[in-house]
């Protein structure tokens, strides 16, 4: 805490433990950088795992815990020094950590840059690491943080000092960031009201989030099952916020006078396990020990369901949420109830919870995301006590089969149950309250398979517990698949079979693949989805080739695929998604800096070894210059694809997700030297090479949402006008295999494309020329009588031509209309007559629009532009702040759209430009909102860039 | 007429001298009172000390405002310093200042905190000598005391001499100076910490009544070593008021306008008795 002198040892944080948790085996407590070819160079098992080499690494009996180098930056942390990988040892577990960086705020400058590390192995003893730096906006204030593992405990001891050296009193917050990511470890404090539930975190509000714990824990949604627990040493209780994205853990808040420091010391422990019981258990103990509080008690019991054991399945099917009974008449109370811990039974109904010793508790069971059952009372007195039996009602037991038209099995294909009647609004099930709308909810809803209503089926057939209930039981295999659909009604305690028949369609030309440019799984830092079920999902969802663009980590999926002997379905291009989260950008309208948006690059080399795989950091820097930085790691210069992503994406927490919405850009205004802000950032080159704007693709349509593909379509339209040519694309963004629908949008990429003869250089050349139809379920071949389809690369042609769309769609997805677009303006419409989805199970079904492009082209007296769209009708919406792009529907029903349709919250746009939700049974877009909800059918075709006169394509401009 | 004797004449010209009154005599009136401990800081610790031997006791009140948007930071501290001087021989006073209560509001973007702190104290000495009838001088010698609650894991010491002048130009006005060297040596985790940061005061001191006496000058602050910087080049201005029975109140502001503190201003109100000096 004295200031750093560079040679100053901080002494070990937490007091010593009386009982160790194993008797220690020699050589088991040791430490080392990462180095190829010793015991180091193996990074622990699970997505999340980042070791990279010159990583340091700490191991005892219990568990693996690896201090990036200093000089590996890592997501919000500038330097290493950070924890980036903790897993218990042995075979099932494994790392589910983003990261866990020290910091004094919320803003860049808060966070500790560290310059130098050291490490003492004092075996054994115990091993550490020292990590010395200073604060990354201020040189004065440094930070010496002392990680310490010994021998025997599932945690590492943490000390941070921070010295004030400057001449101004702060208010320094000492702690931890531990950034979550929305879809991964959900965070949990017992604190009265809350447990998983938390104040809605707004950073402009912090007062109203910040709240002071006993110890913070976090379990994960998915395999591997490990849970993460804080304890304060340094004081009775750290303190700091709490949210499913992010949460903070430090030190009570103070100001700190010049020449002054602070000291924090905390414990980080990790257990493997489902649920928060085994984490919970090792901080009560760690607590008990450092705190000299009453040692706590171990609670058993067993789980039955029928009179026989019932086997939790990994929470879904059994859990028990353990909590102090709230005061008054309700003691089970959301709001007033204390939780401390939950338990999932195993296979044998077995639970075991730690929990204090001396107070009455409840233990509330919980089963498919809903509470059933009444809980049951006790007060924690002996070391060890025994509930008993814990009786809960018999979920149903489903098999189903899933055949083709042959009556074969399908290889892959997802299963979908939908409550056959509406539910009631409000009375969904959740995850203890979080991450409600699904329903079922069969897992947890960013888990693995069976995760919210779905499961996936592989080799036919899949088994499932599922609540009784009565449902529409789905089939499918993705958009150019019939469905198979069967109405069910399932009893507690029955078991029920069930046969659903799929059949393939043959609604794509020759020669072309569809692919998805845009793909998540648990190596991202907002994805909990292991990557087996991330491949199986593409596969089940009929997609050929996807680009693998984990944030900020090159992933191929390449032992998934070897294990599924699938590379003849599925090809992998490895990439990344530079996802910036720390603000720098300066925009002049604002004080707060920006983040740039979102850009994926494929195909990337991988590179195991290296920090982030071998994906640049990408913090600080403009669109230009990470597509620079990209450069020495294409796998083929010649196949590389730049993709903005998401371009007016809303901005989460403060991190800008949609470039040009971060620039403000306006559709209206030209992209010209001088004429805004926006055009001057697009127009430069950051560092000499690529300029913001040489990116070769964009998003038109991502993931299911409306209001997104209709603003990005006008964005993408005002390129094209001015001739930016950038092929559009559809992508699914996905990050989970039941919320957002792998291949849903997704790209047709015409050609001559296989599988099997999959050529990465040629493909992405056809990627780069737009030769691409965009699509959540219709197929759309538009070719000139000249045969020219699509494509970046000008045609000539006469008004005399005939323009063919055939549109193609799977008979449960409704299209209503074939629309015709010349330089951004609808020039014809042509009413579709696919609206009748009754035969979900059928053939494809068809539509053929002749147009002379005279027709379309009137009133154009120059070269033209021309994109081919169908689908539903457009969402009507308006643009009433003025800013180039709608953003409000008619959400008062009096149509007209104006300030009245403004919701009293004018930023949340799920309620300005709501997203479609469950039509009544038999409406024609049942099946596609069951399948893949909140989509509205929407195809594209990228432009015929019709030249008209001679000469070269002249674009129209705005 | 020598320089100073055309200032005075150009400062009485300029309507700023008072009336004719008895030759000046050092360290009467208001034109020896002070200058005031008007900086940024806690007790008397680092500011320039009065040139002139005297009795007094007062309470000063501060508030440091420091608001820098751009960066996102900002920190208000108000406190209270009592401090008395008894002169306990004729050219030797003893002075002992003590902060009761401090409270400092500093905010870091959305992360802000507040803390009451009591302390730190500082006893000082002081050996005036008067040199002619028109000029006071005193060098002065203090100790900063390590009683301050707002530390968190550290002990601060310091030392400091310093040495003040002041010149009567006229029964009205005259100049004051001074320099403060001031060294602190904070101990924290076993180490030390050491700080030198002298700084330096001029200004002018108009008395147009004798209950009344106004003062505007400059201060420069530095922190010679370690890293040594420019800390600040500030404005600095006062006004007292002070009735029949040594009774005064005081109000002094003090302005950064350069170097690297970021502190907007201090304003510090003085309440306080002092008997006549002279009488």
């Amino acid at each position: 805490m004295g200031g750093d002198d560079g040679r100053c040892v901080p002494p070990p944080a937490c007091p010593a433990r009386p009982n160790p948790a194993c008797m220690p085996s020699e050589g088991a407590l040791r430490i080392g950088q990462v180095h190829v070819g010793d015991w180091t160079a193996v990074r622990a098992s699970g997505p999340k795992a980042a070791a990279g080499e010159g990583d340091y690494v700490m191991e005892n009996d219990l568990i693996r815990v690896v201090i990036d180098a200093p000089e590996h930056a890592q997501g919000l942390a500038p330097s290493g020094g950070t924890i980036i990988d903790m897993a218990p040892l042995g075979m099932g577990s494994g790392d589910q950590l983003n990261g866990i960086v020290q910091s004094t705020g919320l803003l860049p400058r808060d966070v500790v840059r560290y310059k130098r590390a050291e490490t003492i192995s004092h075996t054994p003893d115990f091993v550490a690491v020292i990590l010395r730096g200073t604060l990354d906006g201020n040189d004065q204030v440094q930070v010496v943080t002392r990680y310490e593992l010994r021998a025997c405990e599932a945690g590492v001891r943490v000390r941070s000092d921070l010295y004030n050296g400057s001449n101004e009193v702060n208010t320094y917050f000492l702690g931890d960031g531990y950034f979550w990511g929305d879809r991964g470890l959900m965070p949990f404090v017992p604190l009265k009201g809350q447990g998983f539930l938390h104040p809605e975190l707004d950073l402009l509000k912090l007062a109203d989030s910040w709240r002071q714990w006993p110890f913070m824990a976090a379990r994960a949604q998915a395999a591997p099952l490990v849970g993460y627990a804080v304890v304060p040493c340094s004081q009775g209780r750290d303190e700091g916020f709490q949210d499913p994205t992010l949460s903070t853990s430090g030190l009570a808040l103070a100001p700190t006078l010049p020449q002054d420091g602070l000291v924090y010391e905390r414990y980080i422990a990790v257990a493997g396990g489902a649920g928060l019981a085994p984490v919970v258990g090792e901080a009560l103990r760690a607590r008990a020990d450092f705190k000299h509080e009453p040692a706590p008690v171990v609670v058993t019991g067993r789980v039955v369901a029928g009179g026989a054991p019932l086997d939790g399945r990994d929470g879904r099917a059994a859990s028990l949420l353990f909590y102090e009974p709230a005061p008054g008449g309700d003691p089970d109370a959301p709001a007033g109830r204390t939780p401390w811990s939950e338990a999932v039974p195993g296979k044998d109904g077995r639970f075991s919870v730690t929990l204090p010793p001396g107070r009455a508790f409840r233990a509330q069971p919980h089963a498919f995301g809903r509470p059933v059952s009444t809980a049951v009372a006790f007060t924690t007195g002996a070391p060890t006590m025994d509930l008993g039996d814990v009786s809960f009602e018999q979920p149903a037991r489903l098999l189903v089969l899933v055949q083709d038209e042959a009556k074969a099995p399908v290889p892959y294909a997802e299963l979908v149950l939908v409550p056959a009647d509406p539910p009631p609004p409000g009375t969904g099930p959740s995850m203890y309250g979080l991450f409600g709308g699904c329903n079922p909810m069969l897992g947890p809803p960013h888990g693995a398979s069976p995760a919210c209503n779905r499961a996936l089926v592989v080799d036919g057939k899949v088994e499932l517990l599922v609540p009784a209930g009565h449902y529409f039981a789905y089939a499918s295999r993705g958009p150019f698949a019939s469905l198979g659909r069967e109405e069910i009604t399932l009893v507690a305690g029955v078991e029920q079979a069930l046969t659903l028949v799929s059949r393939q369609l043959p609604l794509l030309p020759p020669g072309t693949m569809n692919g998805d440019f845009h793909v998540h799984h648990a190596a991202s830092f907002d994805s909990s989805l292991p990557a087996a079920d991330r491949v199986v999902s593409f596969l089940a969802s009929g997609v050929d080739v996807l680009a693998a663009t984990d944030h900020d980590v090159v992933t191929t999926y390449a032992e998934v695929l070897d294990n599924l002997q699938a590379h003849d379905r599925l090809v992998v291009m490895p990439g990344v998604e530079m996802t910036p989260n720390v603000l720098w950008f300066k925009r002049p309208d604002t004080a707060l800096p920006k983040t740039v948006g979102h850009f994926n690059f494929w195909p990337l080399r991988q590179d195991a070894l290296l920090s982030r795989n071998g994906a640049p950091w990408d913090e600080l820097m403009e669109p230009g210059a990470m597509m620079d930085a990209i450069e020495p790691i294409w796998a083929n210069p010649a196949a590389g694809v730049r993709q903005m992503n998401h371009p007016w994406s809303a901005a989460k927490l403060g991190r800008d997700n949609g470039f040009l919405r971060m620039l403000k850009y306006d559709p209206r205004t030209p992209v010209l030297p001088g004429r805004s802000f926006a055009a001057d950032v697009l127009l430069r080159s950051p560092r000499g090479g690529r300029r913001n704007l040489d990116f070769d693709t964009q998003e038109v349509i991502t993931g299911a949402p409306r209001r997104d593909w209709v603003r990005f379509r006008t964005l993408w339209f005002s390129f094209l006008s001015q001739g930016i040519l950038r092929a559009g694309v559809a992508n699914s963004d996905t990050h989970t295999f039941a919320i957002e629908q792998a291949g849903y949008p997704r790209n047709l990429i015409l050609g001559q494309h296989t599988v099997a003869n999959f050529d990465p250089v040629s493909f992405n050349a056809d990627v780069r020329a737009g030769k691409i139809v965009g699509t959540n379920g219709p197929v759309l071949d538009a070719k000139l009588d000249s045969g020219a389809g699509p494509s970046l690369t000008p045609v000539a042609a006469t008004r005399e031509q005939m323009l063919t769309v055939d549109v193609g769609v799977a008979p449960w997805i409704p299209v209503a209309e074939v629309r015709f677009v010349v330089n951004g303006k609808l020039a014809k419409t042509v009413p579709a007559p696919l609206m009748d989805t009754a035969d979900f199970a059928g053939m494809d079904r068809h539509f053929q629009v002749k147009v002379p492009l005279g027709e379309l082209l009137a009133g154009v007296t120059k070269d033209a532009w021309l994109v081919v769209e169908a689908g539903l009708p457009l969402p009507v919406a308006a643009d009433l702040d003025n800013d180039g792009v709608v953003d409000t529907m008619d959400n008062n029903g009096d149509g007209v759209i104006d300030n009245r349709d403004i919701p009293a919250d004018e930023d949340d746009e799920a309620l300005r430009f709501p997203d479609p939700t469950r039509p009544p049974n038999g409406d024609a877009r049942f099946h596609l909102e069951a399948i893949a909800p909140g989509t509205w059918t929407y195809a594209f075709t990228n432009p015929f860039l019709l030249n008209l006169d001679g000469g070269e394509w002249v674009a129209p401009g705005l | 007429m020598g320089r100073t004797g055309a200032l005075t004449v150009a400062l009485c010209l300029l309507g700023f001298a008072a009336p004719a009154r008895a030759q000046p005599q050092p360290c009467v009136g208001l034109l020896g009172a002070g200058p005031l401990i008007a900086g940024p800081g806690g007790t008397d610790f680092g500011q320039v000390a009065e040139a002139c031997p005297g009795n007094d006791l007062f309470l000063r009140l501060r508030a440091e405002v420091l608001v820098d948007s751009d960066d996102f930071y900002g920190a208000i501290t108000a406190g209270a310093t009592l401090r008395a001087r008894w002169q306990f021989r004729p050219l030797w006073t003893l002075s002992a200042a003590f902060d009761p209560a401090t409270l400092r509001y500093p905010i870091n973007a959305v992360i802000k905190s507040t803390g009451v702190g009591v302390g730190p104290a500082t006893v000082g000495v002081q050996r005036s000598f008067f040199l002619l009838e028109r000029t006071a001088v005193a060098a002065y010698a203090r100790l900063l005391l390590p009683w301050d609650s707002a530390r968190h894991n550290s002990a601060r010491f310091g030392g400091e001499v310093g040495g003040s002048a002041q010149y009567w130009l006229c029964p009205c006005g005259g100049l004051r100076a001074g320099i403060s060297l001031p060294a602190t040596l904070t101990v924290i985790g076993g180490g030390g910490h050491t700080i030198f940061a002298p700084s330096a005061l001029l200004a002018g001191v108009y008395s147009p009544r004798p209950w009344v006496a106004f003062s505007a000058g400059a201060v420069g602050r530095v922190q010679a070593a370690p890293n040594p910087a420019l800390q600040a080049v500030a404005a600095r201005a006062e006004a007292r008021l002070e009735n029949r029975c040594g009774w005064h109140v005081a109000l002094a502001g003090d302005v950064p306008v350069a170097g690297d503190d970021r502190t907007d201003a201090t304003i510090s109100i003085f309440v306080g008795r002092e008997p006549r000096r002279g009488d």
